[in-house]
């Protein structure tokens, strides 16, 4: 079955979860699974501690490196979840993946200032409106259903799904404007 | 509408309407966006690509506007179609590097294209006629809202957007027009030109993108922010260049016709005359003197001529355009010759109707 989050990819991991006492099961692929287990509502860490992959991928003290300094480029970085290494990336400067952007967060700074004078994201937030996407499911599935009704001639029943279309784009917002 | 059909038609982004449609031929807005649940394109293997065109493939019906939309496999079209279609704009060459597992979106005026699996998962571009800036950057966030609905976007709420290619991080939102600006170029300032351009991170390359030539006087100017800037103030910010770039051309054109005006009508007609009779014509000759044209045409002189004329002497000039119009694959030599008996006849056409 598919990822009960995304919907896009395979569910690979069954999370458990109790609230209040009473148990819910979500069926997740492993990139929501992360996010929820994590707890996470966007996918990469921002600031504060580094997370248990960056520690991994970070050249520290057993390695007989030296601490690096906050502004230095650390080429040895490489991407937990698709394998790009930064030395790759500085050759192509093309990323691998959301999660690049993650790995390679202590140098992104420099490189960011470097191409656009800053690295301030000062754009509109997104955030995926389920509903609206629950809706245009609904949707889909009237127009499919309002085909049969009218080849069947059963213009009542096609009236009453017209009008359901109707409600569900004026909710949507869409109705003047298709 | 299938791709056999385009031909026959003027895509409305070239109709030649819109503001000032001799200096600002087209103007576009373009996005980069990825889904979530997907490494980046360079980072998928093939099935996983293929998963990531079905997805926008199947779920993009879901909106309105592109119920009625053509979906295109880049594997399904045959070498001259893909050509044709990136000499349209409706496609960029980029797409061909997946072309196994590459997808492409258009509506019947091919005013809005969507590009599955090139760079990034999706390009969603809106073209219209003129300097119609705020109207394309509406357009292409309006579609924007409602795409990111189907699924859920690459975004972090520091960095924005997330794109392949850092150069888009942030908004992956690009604002350009295709200017005609011969003035600058006969009165030699492209130079200053790119300088200011520089300073304001605004790029400018040729008519088919990266490393092209600049055909027919013909630019291409782009923003290049996407930190740093919201995208109300990288739309005001463009316009304002932009203004400024058409006074610097109007200032050029001044020059032009006065004390060089006998010159300049020597040049211009010169140029319809060649257009008018020649038998052999390249496609870099025609740009050339087309653009002769159309700053004849914008100073007021020969009140027969269309711009949508001209746009169309450009647009269906192009190598696999006027191989798609004469219906065979024909070599360099056979082109030039179909090319000029096309725009002999598209001439003379219009001469009759004025």
């Amino acid at each position: 079955m598919l990822c009960e989050k995304c919907g896009l990819k395979e569910a690979t991991v069954k999370l458990v979860e109790v609230i209040d006492g009473r148990r819910k099961v979500l069926r997740l692929c492993e990139i929501c699974a992360e996010e929820v287990a994590l707890a996470i509502p966007q996918p990469l860490v921002t600031e504060g501690e580094p997370t248990e992959t960056e520690a991994i991928f970070t050249p520290g003290e057993e390695e007989g490196g030296v601490q690096p300094q906050t502004k230095r480029i650390i080429r040895e970085l490489v991407c937990p979840s698709c394998g790009l290494s930064y030395e790759t990336f500085l050759k192509t400067m093309r990323f691998g993946c959301a999660d690049c952007y993650k790995a390679f967060r202590e140098n992104l700074e420099v490189l960011f200032k470097d191409l656009h004078g800053t690295a301030t994201y000062r754009g509109q937030r997104y955030r995926r409106n389920r509903k609206a996407y629950r809706l245009l499911k609904e949707k889909a599935k009237l127009e499919s259903q309002l085909e049969v009704f009218i080849a069947q001639e059963q213009f009542e029943k096609a009236a009453e799904i017209r009008d359901r279309i109707q409600e569900i784009l004026k909710e949507l917002g869409w109705e003047s404007n298709p | 509408m299938g791709i056999q059909s385009l031909i026959e038609q003027t895509p409305a982004w070239l109709s030649g309407e819109g503001e000032y449609p001799e200096l600002v031929i087209s103007s576009r807005a373009r996005l980069a966006r990825n889904l979530r649940a997907f490494h980046f394109p360079s980072q998928l293997d093939e099935d996983e690509r293929q998963r990531v065109l079905e997805i926008v493939r199947d779920r993009i019906r879901m909106i309105p506007l592109f119920q009625d939309a053509t979906f295109v496999a880049v594997r399904d079209l045959s070498e001259l179609d893909r050509q044709f279609l990136i000499e349209r704009h409706l496609m960029t060459r980029d797409l061909l590097k997946y072309a196994d597992t590459a997808g492409l979106i258009y509506t019947e005026d091919e005013t809005i294209s969507v590009l599955i699996n090139e760079e990034d998962h999706l390009r969603i571009q809106v073209m219209a006629s003129g300097l119609a800036l705020r109207e394309v950057f509406q357009r292409v966030l309006d579609i924007d809202r409602k795409l990111g609905l189907l699924w859920p976007y690459a975004f972090h709420p520091e960095f924005g957007y997330l794109t392949s290619c850092p150069t888009n991080t942030g908004l992956g939102l690009r604002l350009s027009i295709l200017a005609h600006l011969p003035g600058i170029v006969l009165t030699k300032h492209v130079d200053p030109l790119l300088k200011t351009l520089v300073k304001r991170r605004v790029g400018i390359r040729g008519l088919y993108g990266e490393g092209s030539d600049f055909y027919g006087n013909i630019f291409q100017i782009y923003t290049q922010e996407t930190l740093g800037v919201t995208e109300e103030e990288l739309l005001e910010r463009f316009q304002a260049t932009v203004d400024e770039i058409l006074e610097s051309e109007r200032k050029a054109r001044k020059i032009l016709t006065g004390k060089l005006k006998d010159v300049l009508m020597d040049r211009i007609e010169r140029a319809r005359a060649t257009l008018e009779h020649a038998r052999l014509i390249s496609f870099d000759e025609t740009a050339q003197l087309v653009s002769f044209l159309r700053l004849a045409v914008g100073l007021g002189y020969y009140l027969d001529l269309k711009i949508r004329t001209l746009n169309e002497l450009l647009l269906f000039s192009q190598p696999a355009h006027i191989q798609k119009l004469f219906g065979q694959d024909l070599d360099p030599r056979e082109r030039d010759q179909k090319r000029a008996s096309y725009i002999r006849a598209k001439l003379q056409a219009e001469a009759h109707e004025s």
